[in-house]
């Protein structure tokens, strides 16, 4: 019976904690990288100066809070902690900050320093994927939540491996990759890996922490599933595609579409049914996040439909910034205003859990006030960018309000982070232990 | 076929959950209603600690910590449980303090925090703990799950 039971093995707070923490300056990084390369960057996702940024944010701050979220998560929803969460957060950070950089500065002109990055994402990928699945495979729990976590791993294998050839192509230690895999690689990132994962996190947290209604079983039973089977078919139909024979390839892509507007949709209507009057900043940018899914989803439709629109150089940029900064990172950076003060809440309460009535709330560890300000300057970002897709002269803006909202939202985890040094009462050490506080009998 | 623990306990989650939620809708505007809706919420939250801690727990911890034996347990899933009970006591009793002061706003920044300590507490129980609870009072044919004390 030892099995599915672990979640007493809380990861240690580190563990989550320093991908936190690093997730907003790769979003600063990202802006310097944007203003760097200016308006003659955004002639189309090509740029070295837009493949740079594009990594830094998927890379550096998606991924890296991803991954941060995954190891809190697994033992919450499917009783399954990392078997060695400091070992396997501390091999998956290192190696992902330091491989991020190097693959951004590579793209900047230093195919040698493209090359180095490689083994190390791939390593920081490869140790995630394994220890997760791991957990996963030994876990009693059943149910959509871990089922789309694994099947968003599987995804994330998939991206690496593309993002694998393409980065060989790319430093020139294979030939010249074709265009639909070029294609394929962020497909697979941002419908699989972020699209299902955040799926299926939404099916514990949006009627939890939201209190809504929980979501219908059938889409929790058949989206992530449904969505893979349709990447799949699409990575089939590919290769066709791209000799003529598009029909099958505009019908899976279809059904990737349907499917990530069913999940947006269903989601802002429970959340038009929630039961708590209370807003708050994760809840808006949920809101923000899910409207750019439906955006985007109507944005490709439209390009379906006018072929004229989906050859011009602006749609992949606007896809690309409603799906990643308005979906993904919306959704990236809500969460993070809620977990980080209540992991810093809980660790302050295990330490000193005689000291109970001094903690301060979560309101007083990183205030709500400081979330309010960050969606504004996210839907600043949001919208700048956006314009910076059809005019780049407004790149210069559009990095601007990105650097300062990364800065915000770096500046108030530190600070969230910060108040576990000064609510340290001196004799902390010594109750810490005395190891868990003693239950009742 | 009679109820599971899963669905008994689930199912007073939410009913505890809502009762939280009209406390802080009604502190805006109605502190008696609010001060009247909270105790309800408060007296709820006690029963189904105590249905767990004295009724779900000492059946399950033989199997899930037998070497702790069924009280003593340090460091099974349950004594987590109990530990979190403990914090949702504790502000509970901050609560009733800014209750009593009718300090509105000390009382909504409590709240938030302690609904996040239940929901992430209900989301182990509901994924994990009752499932295996479940599990193990099938094998031992229990009723268990029909006597649970709760309202
Ligand atoms: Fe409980
Ligand atoms: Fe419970």
């Amino acid at each position: 019976m030892a099995d599915g039971l672990a979640f007493h093995q809380a990861p240690p707070l580190s563990a989550p904690l320093r991908f936190f923490l690093t997730a907003p300056w790769f979003g600063l990084a990202a802006a310097a990288v944007l203003a760097w390369g200016g308006p003659a960057a955004l002639a189309s996702r090509w740029t070295p100066a837009t493949l740079a940024a594009t990594h830094l944010l998927t890379l550096g701050m998606l991924s890296m809070t991803m991954v941060g979220a995954l190891i809190q998560l697994l033992s919450v929803v499917a009783g399954a902690p990392l078997r060695h969460p400091h070992r396997v957060a501390g091999i998956v950070h290192v190696c992902l900050t330091l491989g991020t950089a190097l693959l951004a500065t590579g793209f900047l002109g230093f195919p040698l320093l493209l090359t180095a990055a490689l083994p190390l994402l791939v390593t920081a990928f490869a140790v995630l994927i394994v220890s997760a699945a791991q957990s996963l495979w030994t876990s009693s729990a059943s149910g959509p939540t871990p089922a789309a976590i694994g099947l968003s791993l599987f995804a994330l294998a998939v991206t690496v491996g593309f993002g694998l050839l393409l980065g060989l192509a790319y430093s020139g230690h294979l030939p010249a990759s074709q265009r639909w895999l070029a294609d394929l690689h962020p497909t697979w990132g941002m419908v699989g890996w972020i699209g299902i994962l955040a799926a299926g996190v939404s099916y514990q947290v949006v009627p939890m922490f939201q209190m809504t209604p929980p979501y219908p079983p059938r889409l929790t039973r058949w989206l992530a599933p449904g969505l893979l089977t349709a990447l799949a078919g699409l990575s089939a139909a590919a290769p066709f595609a791209a000799e003529g024979l598009s029909l099958p390839f505009g019908l899976a892509g279809a059904a990737v579409a349907a499917g990530l507007v069913l999940y947006g949709a269903t989601t802002l209507a429970l959340q038009h049914r929630r039961r708590r009057s209370r807003s708050n900043p994760q809840f808006a940018f949920f809101r923000i996040g899910m409207a750019s899914l439906l955006g985007a989803g109507g944005f490709w439709a439209t390009a379906q439909a006018f072929p004229n629109l989906g050859q011009r150089p602006e749609y992949p940029l606007l896809l690309g910034v409603l799906m990643l900064g308005g979906f993904a990172l919306s959704l990236v950076i809500g969460m993070l205003y809620k977990i980080v003060p209540f992991l810093v809440w809980l660790h302050l309460r295990q330490r000193a859990p005689k000291l109970a009535r001094l903690l301060p709330t979560l309101e007083r560890i990183l205030p709500e006030a400081r979330g309010r300000i960050n969606v504004r300057a996210h839907l600043a970002t949001l919208i700048t960018a956006l314009g910076a897709a059809m005019m780049p002269s407004l790149v210069y803006l559009a990095s601007l309000a990105l650097a300062a909202a990364s800065v915000w939202l770096g500046i108030s985890l530190a600070q969230a982070a910060r108040t576990l040094h000064s609510a340290t009462p001196p004799n902390a050490g010594k109750v810490k232990d005395a190891g868990e506080p003693s239950a009742p009998g | 076929m009679h109820t599971t623990v899963t669905a008994r306990l689930t199912a007073h989650h939410r009913h505890c959950d809502d009762l939280l939620a009209e406390a802080e809708r009604a502190a805006k505007q109605n502190w008696e209603r609010c001060t009247e809706r909270f105790k309800t919420f408060r007296d709820s939250l006690e029963t189904h600690l105590q249905a767990e801690e004295q009724q779900l727990f000492p059946a399950v911890e033989p199997v899930l910590s037998p070497v702790e034996g069924p009280t003593l347990s340090t460091g099974g899933p349950t004594s987590v449980m109990r530990a979190e009970h403990e914090d949702m006591r504790g502000l509970l009793r901050l609560l009733e303090g800014s209750i009593e002061a009718a300090d509105a706003e000390g009382f909504q920044g409590l709240v938030e925090t302690l609904f996040i300590l239940m929901q992430q507490h209900n989301m182990k129980e509901e994924n994990v703990l009752y499932p295996l609870c479940d599990r193990i009072l099938q094998g031992s044919r229990s009723m268990l799950a029909d006597t649970l004390k709760l309202p």
